[in-house]
């Protein structure tokens, strides 16, 4: 019997022994449960029954996934069964119509099915081949098929041309190909012209090629290489929109932009564009000898070129010779352009003197020149590498630049000329997504002079690590206050940004909560923020889905505080001296700023009795309303709180001096996070004075950080397995709010522990040296077996101790 | 205006327009009939799950109607219940049954939904044996398709 084949509806019948049908019987509906479902469930779901198995046919192959090893044997089975597909150039085998024949497995070992397999190819949108350690040369490691996810990947070996062309032909659908060879095969030429003949193949092959990603080792690619790979015509060099290349062409990478010009320039005639003025490619316009004409997206790591009078590369030759005539006519419709590890310097001829000719050195800017030649750039992202293998940028740089010019001192290369900013401006119109992380040598007025030129329009900025980027510059970002009506014509649009590892911004990156409501994403990691500017007023941005914030919470009021407040006639923001302001009511829900700084004036009976609090007080209070302006971030998936690092002399600690760590206690406010339970899927908390190896704190996470998002949970905890709970799990999680009915058990919420990485509990005996007293002994036993009864209830989490 | 529903066993129940009409169903046959006073009769559903039908309907009253995104990828759809939802939800497996049906008839796509991620979290972590346990199916595979089925879902399974 065919138990592949699509049961009629009418089997239904036969499951509805009563008069109540069941649903799980009704296609539509069993479909639209597996919606629900992780497709690698798919395959389980269909050996329940011949009904499931029949509905979830297609699905079932939509998301296929197998032993590589499997596929690879079958690929190497030509003649048993491969008369119809071995010339190479026949289009995907016949499908239909013969009954499914189901093969003999070859010494027990499962073998691929194939004719089921090739009879349902056709449906397969994703298949995937699980990678396996020991795997030989040759296997291939990943194959993703048809539509958008189509990803061909070759690892770490050579097939041979037969197998490849079978592979075309199957899937001609390809639209993502992405190749990483191994290094063994970078050190043997005649393999590698083999695996490169076979990647120009698999392009010729595939014509509805979307992506292109190929990431080698070493000097894998040349030049010569990479041109001969994208040169001539070929199917999938027409649709081709993405590009990604990790390879090391021994400096000549930004040939890359030369070839594209090149294809550009072949394909619209200069007098078109000269007449429209402006830059328009009309798909489908058919030529040859084209390289990739519709690219729009281009990433390129490992890009090095040092720009000097001495040592120019080819391409900033050809700019530098004949600027003009390259770029006034010639455009590329690239809209997202990634450069990592570019390490670009103009060198300043003498130190500490003005150079006269700065005109010169702008011209050959390796990014201008590059940005010159993208004006429909909407995506842009420069940045040194931080991959933990390769070196820190600036190190990186100064050592090639030793290497270049020994004797030279990194402090006579500028990465920046004067008017960079401005030019900048102009070549990037339509530029709205910026990410100039790591760039150090980014100087700050250049930074003013970016933001306050381009701030405005920005979509996201990602900045960390640039420490030129200051609090003033930030500023500027902020630009006009909420309600001024300037911000009314020209609404902040900035949805994510990025000021990780600034710490000068951190005297105004609290004005971000107060004043850019469009704020989706906000990482502000290692950059203390004081508390007290934290509280007092409602954060605007309460459609933040991702934050990451270091929380320095002051130890006592401070007697007078910086602030920064709008001044109209300057159109800036400027520090003024304020009497801080007075902690709200612990149950008060703050205000506008802008409302209360006017009315800041604080009643001296009011100071008096802040004054008289305890400095315990204040800390603990500050604590809970900075939970409570967390627990109005009802949209937050993401949520890391960062602490601890007391700055000390000499030290790299961020916290300053007279402040402390957020506690997280219950005391301290951790239950004001309890609303955070409706999208919170991770939160990450370390270096926070945190107790949440409390005994009191870890049960009100079980209980309100729920989610039934967590497989590991819902295996152990489903209704039908409530007797593998314990009884002290089964009191806290359905404790008052779930047993208010009899059925109360069936559903439990499960705790997204698995998504609580770092729960890091500090030994609280390791700052000072404590007697080992009595009540010590006794804590520290309540402490491991608070830690102890976590770790059974969740072994998910990853529970780490910073223990002596 | 109020809408008068029958439930299958003859119970009437008198609800706000708005509150029926999340149901498509009804809100078609209120736009065929036009409006009367003669009470909505719906045969396939009894008045103990109607009861939880508006109760839902009336909670998400205000809700706005969901407009069905063709593109939008339905493997990406969240497991996310919200938190009145899964306690209106906690109900015996019959009931759940019963309310995906009654949701089915009266073509109610948010109960629907809610009612196929309940039953997908049930599904979830579990075996096929323990699926066809918790639901009462009927295992109708010979050993031998049984088997074979195994077989195949070994090489093709996501590790």
């Amino acid at each position: 019997m065919d138990i592949h084949s699509r049961k009629p509806i009418s089997l239904r019948s036969q499951y509805m022994d009563s008069d109540k049908p069941n649903p799980l019987f009704i296609p539509e509906i069993i479909l639209l449960v597996f919606e629900y479902i992780d497709p690698s469930l798919y395959r389980r779901l269909s050996e329940v029954c011949r009904l499931w198995r029949s509905v979830s046919h297609d699905l079932v192959w939509s998301n296929c996934c197998m032993d590589n090893r499997h596929l690879f044997e079958f690929l190497q089975r030509p003649r048993s069964h491969g008369k119809d597909v071995a010339a190479g150039d026949r289009p995907v085998r016949e499908r239909e119509g013969e009954e499914t024949v189901v093969r003999p497995e070859q010494d027990g070992d499962p073998a691929i099915d194939e004719s089921s397999f090739m009879k349902n190819s056709g449906l397969v949108k994703v298949l995937k081949f699980s990678e396996k350690s020991d795997l030989p040369a040759g296997y291939l490691a990943s194959l993703k098929l048809p539509d958008s996810s189509t990803v061909f990947q070759l690892h770490n070996g050579v097939l041979d041309t037969w197998t490849v062309s079978r592979l075309c032909n199957s899937f001609s659908r390809l639209r993502t190909l992405v190749v990483r060879p191994s290094l063994s095969i970078s050190q043997d030429k005649s393999v590698l012209s083999q695996y490169f003949g076979l990647i120009r193949f698999t392009i010729s092959k595939c014509g509805e090629l979307h992506t292109l990603d190929i990431k080698t080792s070493g000097s894998l690619l040349s030049s010569g290489m990479l041109h001969e790979i994208v040169r001539d015509d070929s199917l999938g060099r027409m649709t081709l929109q993405e590009l990604r290349l990790a390879c090391d062409f021994e400096g000549a990478e930004l040939l890359i932009f030369q070839y594209l010009i090149e294809a550009v320039r072949k394909m619209i005639p200069i007098s078109a564009l000269r007449a429209s003025g402006s830059l328009t490619i009309h798909d489908g316009i058919k030529a040859t000898k084209l390289f990739c004409p519709n690219i729009r997206t281009l990433y390129l790591h490992d890009i090095q070129p040092v720009t000097a009078t001495r040592r120019p590369t080819p391409f900033l030759q050809l700019l530098s010779q004949d600027v003009e005539s390259v770029t006034r006519f010639t455009s590329l419709y690239l809209t997202s352009l990634t450069i990592l590890n570019f390490h670009t310097g103009c060198r300043i001829r003498s130190f500490g003197i003005e150079p006269s000719n700065w005109q010169d050195y702008q011209s050959i800017d390796p990014l201008l020149a590059i940005l010159r030649l993208c004006p429909c750039l909407t995506h842009l992202r420069v940045s040194y590498d931080i991959t933990p293998a390769s070196q820190p940028g600036p190190v990186g740089f100064s050592r090639m630049v030793q290497t270049l010019y020994p004797g030279h001192h990194t402090d006579t290369w500028g990465h920046v000329s004067d008017d960079f900013v401005l030019t900048f401006k102009e070549l990037t119109p339509r530029l709205k997504n910026l990410d100039f992380g790591m760039r150090p040598h980014f100087h700050h007025r250049a930074w003013d002079r970016l933001m306050l030129r381009c701030g405005w329009r920005l979509e996201t900025l990602s900045v960390w690590s640039a420490l030129g980027f200051d609090a003033y510059a930030l500023n500027l970002l902020v630009g006009h206050p909420q309600g001024h009506p300037h911000r009314l014509e020209f609404p902040h649009q900035l949805t994510r940004l990025d000021i990780n590892g600034l710490d000068a911004t951190a005297k105004s990156a609290w004005l971000v909560f107060q004043q850019i409501p469009s704020l989706k994403d906000f990482s502000a990691r290692d950059v203390p923020l004081d508390a007290s500017r934290l509280v007092g007023y409602d954060w605007v941005c309460t459609g933040l889905q991702s934050l990451a914030i270091y929380v320095a919470v002051p130890k006592e009021p401070a007697k007078e505080g910086k602030t920064w407040t709008w001044i109209e006639k300057n159109l800036e923001w400027e520090e003024t001296c304020e009497i801080p302001l007075a902690v709200a009511s612990v149950n008060g829900q703050g205000q506008q700023k802008m409302q209360a700084v006017k009315q800041d004036q604080i009643k001296p009976a009011q100071q008096q009795q802040q004054q008289q609090q305890r400095r315990h007080d204040y800390s603990t209070r500050l604590q809970i309303q900075v939970c409570e302006q967390l627990g109005r971030l009802t949209d937050l998936r993401k949520l890391i709180l960062e602490g601890g690092g007391a700055r000390v002399d000499g030290g790299d600690g961020v916290m300053p001096a007279g402040y402390e760590s957020m506690k997280l206690t219950l005391e301290t406010g951790l239950d004001r996070l309890a609303p955070l339970k409706r999208r919170l899927e991770t939160l990450i908390v370390y270096q926070l004075e945190e107790q949440l190896c409390g005994r009191k704190e870890m049960e009100w996470i079980a209980r309100y950080w729920v989610h039934h998002n967590n497989p590991h949970w819902l295996q152990t905890h489903t209704p039908g397995a409530q007797q593998h709970m314990t009884s002290r799990s089964r009191s806290t999680l359905i404790t008052d709010e779930c047993n208010s009915s009899p059925a109360a058990s069936y559903i439990v919420p499960a705790p997204t522990f698995e998504a609580l990485l770092g729960i890091s509990v500090k030994n609280t005996n390791t700052g000072e040296r404590v007697p080992e007293t009595r009540a010590v002994r006794k804590a520290e036993a309540a402490r491991i077996s608070s830690l102890k009864w976590f770790r059974e209830e969740c072994p998910t989490v990853l529970v780490k101790t910073f223990e002596e | 205006m109020p809408v008068v529903l029958t439930s299958s066993d003859s119970e009437t129940f008198t609800v706000d327009k708005e509150v029926a009409e999340r149901s498509i169903l009804i809100k078609n046959m209120i736009e065929d009939v036009g409006e009367s006073d003669s009470p909505i009769p719906l045969p396939n559903v009894s008045s103990a799950v109607l009861k939880k039908v508006i109760e839902f309907c009336d909670h998400h009253r205000n809700d706005p109607i969901q407009v069905q995104d063709e593109t939008d990828d339905p493997r990406k759809r969240s497991n996310d219940i919200e938190e009145w939802d899964m306690k209106f939800m906690q109900v015996d497996q019959e009931m759940l049954f019963e309310i995906i049906l009654a949701a089915n008839y009266l073509d109610i796509k948010t109960l629907l939904d809610v009612g196929c991620t309940t039953v997908a979290n049930l599904i979830k972590g579990k075996t096929p044996e323990e699926i066809r346990k918790l639901f009462n199916i009927v295992n109708d595979f010979t050993p031998e398709e049984e088997a074979q089925i195994k077989k195949e879902n070994e090489w093709a399974e996501d590790r």
